[in-house]
């Protein structure tokens, strides 16, 4: 999505779990972006871009592959920002739904991990003094 | 000899100073990256890996940073695939969502 991910579109997608009754357990995944310090200069604010036309193939093969690994996986859901997250906002949402929370838990690490490894996308900090860098 | 069209992202895009590129007369994906290291030789000092219409081409091993190179870009290899007129070929630096 263009932009920071907003806390009320979170509880919106949250409660449209309701009607899913053979789901026992959430895991969620929140990315935030943090105002580091490099070299004396503070991050403001991260602007993502992506190969926008190869990441739905991605996300295609990574569910594939979740699902194979957790049987007890009802739902994933992933958005991602596009464009400029100021520190403070949300840049990543990671929804996992799962019968028993074992496997919620698991599998929400192994997604998280799966988008850094695989998703295209690319960051690049800028900082107050009007600088920036690729990360 | 085909004419594909050429992707840059990230920090390669920096370089290029644009997004997208037509390479024509190439019949190896080897050919092609030597004319866009022709173009922008910068390009050679960043990581990347390479994708024929949105598949990750094979690569020895994965990239994990830009500021660290740790491995080699992707030589001409004989077992890639041969470009096609209208192949989509994006140059892609270390990916760093989240």
């Amino acid at each position: 999505m263009q932009g920071p991910i907003p806390a009320a579109f979170i509880a919106e997608q949250i409660g449209r779990h309701s009607d899913k009754l053979n789901i026992g357990a959430h895991a969620f995944f929140l990315g935030q972006v943090r105002s580091d310090c490099v070299e004396g200069k503070t991050v403001t604010a991260i602007e993502y871009s992506a190969y926008e036309e190869m990441i739905l193939p991605v996300v295609k093969t990574l569910k594939e592959d979740l699902f194979n690994r957790f049987s007890d996986l009802v739902c994933l859901h992933i958005w991602h920002s596009i464009g400029v997250v100021k520190a403070g906002e949300a840049s990543l949402l990671v929804i996992i739904s799962t019968g028993h929370r074992k496997e919620a838990f698991q599998a929400l690490e192994a997604c998280v991990e799966l988008i850094k490894e695989k998703l295209p996308v690319w960051k690049k900090e800028l900082f107050s003094d009007g600088t920036a860098r690729w990360i | 000899m085909a004419t594909v069209k050429i992707l840059y992202f990230g920090s390669i895009r920096d370089i290029t100073g644009c997004s997208t590129d037509t390479v024509t007369d190439c019949s190896t994906i080897g050919e092609i990256l030597e004319q866009i290291i022709k173009r922008y030789p910068a390009i050679e000092g960043i990581r990347y890996q390479i994708s024929l219409n949105r598949q990750l081409l094979p690569h020895p091993a994965p990239q994990t940073s830009n500021l660290k190179p740790q491995t080699p870009n992707p030589k001409p290899d004989t077992r890639y695939p041969i470009p096609a007129d209208g192949d989509e070929i994006a140059l892609l630096p270390p990916f760093a969502g989240g």
